[in-house]
């Protein structure tokens, strides 16, 4: 019969390439930068949006204002789903996976969108890259330089960004940038960098 | 062979076997929701993290108590395979335990009791620890980020007792001595007796706990954090006190299960098993109210211990592998229970301290010693003393009108 890993599947095969990379490279990217437009037309120029923003904010007060709270987290618990049912049916075309994956995802998620800060979504876009890159091509490096036996030790980097973002700056890369933001040294920087006087 | 590694496990089989099997899990959830309710129900601190202290009362036994053994028998005189480096460690462990160790403790009960005793000692300090330890990052933040860091530790946990062969062998597991090797019945019943009276002891602990004052200020800090803070109270240090008293009980299941397999390895402590089925029971049962965390032990240790003994019996009517069925029946019940009855099959109840006199209270507005509320255990007021209060009120009101 069956154990629990012999239901482990794989759809690299029925992959298509496109100049050279695989076609899920290109599609991840690609998806990524039109959700992320669409949710920042979404987030910023609707009205549901901003309704959305403020339940999040204060649910009390913006039911207050007339917004249905009920029908706004309904419909963000569904783009949540859909979003996630997404990046699971993009997961299988370049990982192993199995019914169970999720369990073994979810250091990583939590950890990126942690670093990235709860209340942004460009901060979780760069805590989803820092986090997956720390985790790959860190590991991968330091099993080069230093020894190969260090790539059990991988699920623990998603852990440590984790608790150290917690100890620091539990808002993640938000809180640090409004806190670099507040400081006059770094009004300064963040103007050089948009080019203004 | 089956008798060198484990002598007398199987002299029980069949129903009685099953009876045996579910209260000795019953015995070792009811540890860990029973913490997990004074916790989560009382105190509002949500620990998805129980995984942690069952796996670090798991480790206490494997690299501490299995060690101080081996230690003890060298000096008494026995003669052990090494055990110093990580090779030996791990492969004359079977050898070691099994000719050396179990048949001296045979013969010397005294020993075993001791062993046991020390290791339960051992996991209520270490798990303390622990829980001091993992409720450093998150436990002055909101509640979210507190579970989030717990739910991470649980793997964290496992991934260093996987990797360290020295704490539980690798993935290769190690054998604990059998402390009980001097009864000479079934090491199972005996094990199941000794999990019922220490989770016995641990239900009175944290009812008289609840009872007292640090009780009430437990419910408080639920209730509203903000106001116990303007009154002076340390609401970050006593909910990290909860934390770390709890994960220490929480350890002694770890403890428990160690001794009950003879075997520890990191991959039986898994997350779904140590902390969301507690959580499960929790919430079916009602939280906040003790006797509705029995309720939901009772009921989903019951149903996983009938599924996992019986499964060729539900093999046969499902479209999946068996091994899903646990997972799917998780997430179903816990979907069903919010749904259907949010507050529990048992809904919290008022707090009613045996000892105090309500029905004097409400009469004569006396200040009331709560301090001293639980020696008078004697003196109970039934409600028929105050439904007379509230009569005799009224008629107050009548004869001034």
């Amino acid at each position: 019969m069956y154990g629990t890993y012999g239901m482990g599947f794989m759809l690299k095969e029925y992959d298509f390439t496109f100049g050279g990379f695989r076609g899920i490279v290109v599609t991840s990217f690609s998806s990524v930068i039109i959700i992320v437009i669409l949710l920042h037309i979404l987030l910023t120029r609707t009205r549901t949006g901003i309704a959305m923003r403020a339940t999040a904010e204060d649910p009390e007060l913006s039911s207050i204002l007339g917004i249905n709270i009920n029908n706004i987290q309904k419909l963000s618990w569904f783009l949540t789903g859909g979003l996630a049912c997404l990046a699971g049916a993009m997961y299988p075309l370049w990982f192993q996976s199995y019914p169970a994956s999720g369990d073994y995802m979810i250091t990583s998620i939590m950890a990126a969108s942690l670093l990235g800060g709860f209340d942004n979504i460009y901060g979780s876009i760069i805590g989803g890259f820092g986090v997956g890159i720390s985790e790959i091509i860190f590991t991968s490096w330091l099993q080069n330089t230093i020894d190969p036996g260090l790539g059990r030790w991988r699920p623990l980097i998603p852990m440590i960004i984790l608790v150290v973002v917690l100890l620091f700056e539990p808002r993640g890369l938000t809180g640090v940038y409004e806190r670099i933001k507040a400081s006059e040294r770094g009004e300064k920087i963040i103007s050089l960098i948009k080019g203004e006087k | 062979m089956m008798e060198l590694i484990s002598p007398f496990v199987f002299q029980i089989q069949g129903t009685s076997r099953l009876i045996v099997d579910i209260a000795m899990y019953f015995g070792l959830f009811v540890i860990v929701a029973m913490a997990l309710n004074f916790q989560y129900g009382n105190a509002g601190v949500p620990n998805m993290g129980c995984a942690v202290q069952v796996i670090v009362g798991g480790f206490t036994v494997s690299a501490v108590s299995t060690r101080l053994t081996f230690m003890l028998l060298e000096s008494v005189g026995v003669q052990l395979l090494s055990y110093t480096s990580e090779f030996d460690w791990v492969y004359n462990n079977q050898i070691n335990i099994s000719v050396h160790t179990n048949p001296y403790i045979k013969n010397h009960a005294l020993f075993g009791a001791a062993i046991f005793l020390f290791s339960i000692a051992m996991a209520l300090i270490l798990g303390a620890l622990i829980g001091w330890l993992i409720s450093l990052p998150a436990i002055r933040l909101r509640s979210t980020y507190l579970m989030i860091t717990l739910i991470t530790m649980a793997d964290a946990s496992q991934i260093f007792g996987r990797n360290i062969p020295f704490i539980t062998g690798g993935t290769l597991g190690i054998f604990v001595p059998n402390v009980f090797a001097w009864y000479p019945g079934d090491r199972g019943v005996i094990m199941a007796v000794i999990t019922l009276i220490i989770g016995l002891i641990s239900f009175f602990i944290f009812r008289t706990m609840l009872n007292s004052p640090y009780g009430r200020l437990m419910r408080a800090i639920r209730e509203n954090e903000v106001t116990v803070g303007s009154v002076g109270k340390h609401v970050v240090g006593i909910r990290r006190n909860i934390l770390m008293f709890a994960s220490g009980i929480t350890a002694l299941a770890g403890v428990l299960i160690a001794f009950y397999y003879s075997y520890v390895v990191d991959n039986a402590f898994r997350r779904s098993d140590w902390t969301y089925w507690p959580w499960l029971m929790l919430i079916l049962g009602g939280p906040g109210n003790n006797a509705g965390t029995f309720l939901g032990c009772v009921l989903i240790v019951a149903m996983r211990r009938i599924i996992i003994i019986y499964k060729w019996i539900f093999e046969q009517y499902l479209f999946f592998p068996i091994q899903y069925l646990e997972n799917i029946l998780l997430g179903l019940l816990l979907i069903l229970v919010i749904i259907f009855r949010p507050e529990g099959l048992i809904p919290e109840k008022l707090l009613y301290i045996p000892g105090v006199n309500y029905a004097k209270l409400i009469q004569e507005r006396v200040k009331v010693d709560w301090r001293s509320a639980l020696e008078g255990r004697g003196k109970k007021s039934s409600i028929k003393d105050v439904l007379n209060v509230f009569r005799a009120k009224k008629e107050e009101g009548n004869e001034e009108n």
